[in-house]
């Protein structure tokens, strides 16, 4: 009861932030679906490591994803900002029809 | 048959989670977005302070409901005053566009329920080994694999600043 309790609570968060992805055009509300998708793996990986009675590992695995998920933040971030700074807008299709803009000209 | 009290307590706070997680992706502002992920933060730092991993939790809690909020907030507030959230200005669309998660995420639920094989979970029940040992000793080249991680994490934010104060 317990593990299909975490497994449901896994997928459902991960599912939602993979839906946010697909389905927003904000490039701010993309970097935060992003954490939220690595909040459910780091619940995965907490769920694996009492399963196979190796905490310290999936320990060591967590914390590793948690040093990953802030520095994805930061370069994120800072993209969004020159990202804006370039185009004017954080929406997806601007950037999506600058595509080749550079080129054409 | 009553549930036990450790089991009503992992269904309140795993519920949680995947409600301020929904409540995050769905919310109309994005500072409001930002605090919420940090309460989803605190949630998982609940979880995992629980199950045993607390080394972890103080990071999550630290790491991801401090710093994290801080970057987010950083950012939202330097394009803020320049564009509000634009998916705001549609109101009636923004929501629109996330009904569906109403239908996907209860038949997730229900599929993973009666598919997903069942598996015993015992929190608490450590190795032998202490998690300082298994970072510094067996995954030696993980940490340093982080910390040139992070090198290179500030040196991308140190030339995409320098960039954008140049042009």
């Amino acid at each position: 009861m317990l593990f299909s309790l975490f497994i449901i609570a896994i997928v459902l968060t991960a599912a939602t932030g993979i839906y946010c992805i697909i389905a927003t055009h904000n490039l701010i509300r993309v970097l935060i679906a992003l954490e939220i998708v690595n909040k459910a793996a780091v619940l995965l990986m907490a769920v694996a490591g009492s399963i196979i009675h190796q905490m310290a590992l999936a320990e060591s695995f967590i914390i590793a994803l948690i040093i990953v998920e802030v520095v994805v933040t930061a370069i994120g971030a800072v993209l969004c900002i020159t990202v804006y700074s370039q185009t004017g807008s954080l929406d997806i299709r601007v950037l999506t029809e600058q595509r080749g803009a550079d080129h054409a000209e | 048959m009553g549930l036990a009290i450790n089991t009503v307590f992992w269904i309140v706070v795993l519920s949680m989670l995947v409600l301020l997680a929904v409540l995050t992706v769905v919310v109309r502002t994005l500072p409001v977005a930002t605090v919420l992920l940090a309460a989803t933060s605190v949630v998982l730092t609940i979880i995992l302070y629980v199950a045993g991993y607390k080394l972890a939790a103080v990071i999550e809690l630290t790491v991801s409901a401090g710093l994290v909020t801080a970057i987010l907030a950083s950012a939202i507030a330097l394009l803020k005053p320049q564009e509000e959230d634009s998916e705001s200005v549609k109101k009636g669309g923004r929501i629109g566009r996330y009904l569906p998660l109403l239908v996907i995420l209860p038949a997730l639920a229900a599929a993973v329920y009666f598919f997903f094989p069942g598996q015993e979970l015992n929190f608490g029940i450590t190795s032998s080994q202490v998690t300082q040992d298994v970072l510094w000793s067996d995954r030696a080249l993980d940490i340093i694999a982080l910390a040139l991680l992070i090198l290179a994490g500030v040196l991308g934010v140190a030339a995409l600043i320098k960039r954008r104060e140049e042009k």
